[in-house]
């Protein structure tokens, strides 16, 4: 499929010339629940919208809650299809195949009865590849996220914050071609939150992963992101789209200048509540 | 770190309380011993019977956890297929959870009819009452995945029957033991009544054969017996519970 020159710039579309890794074209999805009575009830969940994640790009999404903001993942992992348009995947229609897809939530998810290093390796497991292949990989992961000597912890032994860095490294042991953070940071308190964006910025640095994070805090987008994308209320659409221009190194000093303060307000009031 | 209380010690204070109100209540109350005996006249006709009721002790208990052994191993199986597949679980859930609402006992004497009496409808009927809470307990385990970890696995290719081993499976073991404890009174009620009905030897056949005879205190040695068995069992499966899925009872850190 040939990319389209397009007239105007469409919001959404934006941060670059790097080439789209995924890409929504005038996507709309319905949500159909068969209700009382035989009735269909039907929700709109996504009206017209229209992305593209660049590799490499670390893009967020912010929007009030119901806004459809999680539909947007789920068309990337192919549990949600689009009810009209298409989600492309290198220009290609998203084929439903497994993925090099890498997921974090809110809730770390992690098992209990296994240790760290093994709750790390499990998406290995699935794939049926020998540990030992991967037990470095494993280890330096551990590492950039500072568990190092963890390994055999057992999760109830670990605070939230740290759950959270071992489901990161549990989404990136296979070498996603896509990270997708479905508000991974949303049940931490402030202080962890913010060591978190520390971690996260120095994954994304060292991994150079694409990534997608749904937040609904907006100084959480303006610090990770490269590009932030403001979905409406439901029906979802993008209303607006920012380029965040960052310093070379994110640090929280960052976030006490004016210069983010602005980048803050401009996204505060595109969004409505 | 947790305290350490010993659950059997315990117990045991629990039991020794119950049958010290036990007799002050018969000796304040003057009730007649071949009603209500006290716990010193029942020790007394336990006394000359000891090596008859430890042999029939030990009928009953080994009855109970073979029952308890196939039970669990069975309703496990069923609650796994039940778990795994939604065709099983329309075929056979809702009659296994009508066949357990039926009293098992009243089966004894159609088991009896089958298959004569003996070990064989006793050990069935434990079974039976054992099974079921074993089979909800493993099917919850199964079905309480998380639905985004459960879409996460999905996601990178897993198959179904990975996510039941990997996941699944471990997920039951906490309910799994539970259900134990629910499980081993069924098997034990099975047996004694079993033993009441239709066979020559257990606990339950000492019970009706010294009401027969209006030999309370033999009698309420027999149901002293069965009460201390039903402790033991009990507090044995608790223990045990820690042990089948220590992870489901640390406190979490935040």
């Amino acid at each position: 499929m040939k990319s389209q020159p397009e007239a105007t710039p469409i919001i959404g579309e934006g941060g670059g010339d790097a080439p789209p890794l995924f890409e929504a074209r005038q996507v709309t999805v319905r949500f159909e629940h068969s209700g009382k009575r035989g009735n269909r009830d039907s929700v709109l969940a996504l009206e017209g919208v229209n992305w593209r994640i660049r590799k490499g790009e670390f893009v967020s999404f912010v929007g009030p809650s119901g806004s459809g903001k999680t539909t947007m993942l789920k068309l990337i992992t192919g549990a949600v299809r689009p009810t009209k348009g298409v989600i492309l995947q290198d220009g290609q229609r998203l084929e439903h195949t497994p993925q090099a897809i890498g997921m974090a939530f809110q809730d770390a998810l992690l098992l209990p009865w296994r240790n760290v290093m093994d709750n790390v390796l499990l998406p290995v497991e699935i794939r049926n590849k020998p540990r030992r292949e991967v037990a470095d990989k494993a280890e330096a992961l551990l590492a950039t996220v500072g568990l190092s000597g963890f390994e055999k912890r057992a999760v109830w032994e670990l605070s939230g914050g740290m759950r959270q860095r071992v489901s990161l490294c549990r989404a990136l042991i296979n070498d996603p071609e896509i990270l997708l953070l479905d508000e991974p940071f949303a049940a931490l308190d402030a202080f962890t939150r913010e060591d978190m964006w520390l971690v996260l910025t120095a994954l994304h640095q060292k991994m150079g992963c694409t990534t997608v994070l749904i937040t609904h805090q907006i100084n959480e987008a303006v610090f990770l992101s490269d590009r932030v994308l403001v979905v409406s209320k439901r029906p979802g659409r993008i209303v607006h789209e920012q380029q965040i221009a960052a310093p070379d190194s994110r640090t929280l000093d960052w976030p006490a200048t004016p210069h983010f303060a602005e980048q803050i307000s401009d996204l505060r009031r595109r969004i409505d509540r | 770190m947790r305290s350490f209380r010993n659950p059997a010690i315990e117990s045991l204070l629990a039991l020794i309380l119950l049958f010290v109100l036990w007799e002050m209540g018969v000796h304040i109350s003057g009730v007649p011993s071949f009603i209500l005996p006290a716990p010193s006249e029942v020790f007394e006709a336990m006394l000359p019977h000891m090596s008859v009721l430890w042999r029939h002790s030990m009928v009953t208990l080994g009855g109970t956890l073979l029952s308890l052994v196939l039970g669990a191993g069975l309703g496990m199986l069923a609650g796994l297929a039940i778990g795994y597949s939604p065709g099983v679980s329309r075929l056979l859930y809702p009659i296994l959870g009508g066949l357990h609402a039926l009293p098992m006992s009243a089966f004894i004497p159609i088991f009896v009819v089958w298959f004569g009496t003996g070990m064989f409808p006793k050990v069935l009927a434990g079974l039976l009452i054992a099974f079921f809470p074993v089979t909800v307990n493993v099917v919850t385990g199964l079905r309480t995945i998380e639905s985004e970890l459960w879409e996460m696995l999905r996601t990178i290719g897993a198959t179904r029957a990975q996510i039941f081993r990997k996941i699944g499976v471990p997920n039951t073991l906490p309910y799994f033991s539970a259900s134990l404890k629910v499980a081993v009174a069924g098997a034990f009620i099975g047996n004694v009544v079993g033993e009441m009905i239709a066979a020559g030897s257990g606990l339950g056949y000492v019970l009706i054969l010294s009401t027969n005879g209006m030999n309370m205190p033999l009698a309420f040695a027999a149901l002293s017996i069965l009460l201390l068995f039903g402790v033991a069992l009990f507090t044995v499966f608790d223990t045990l519970e820690r042990f089948i899925a220590p992870w489901a009872f640390r406190k979490l850190t935040d």
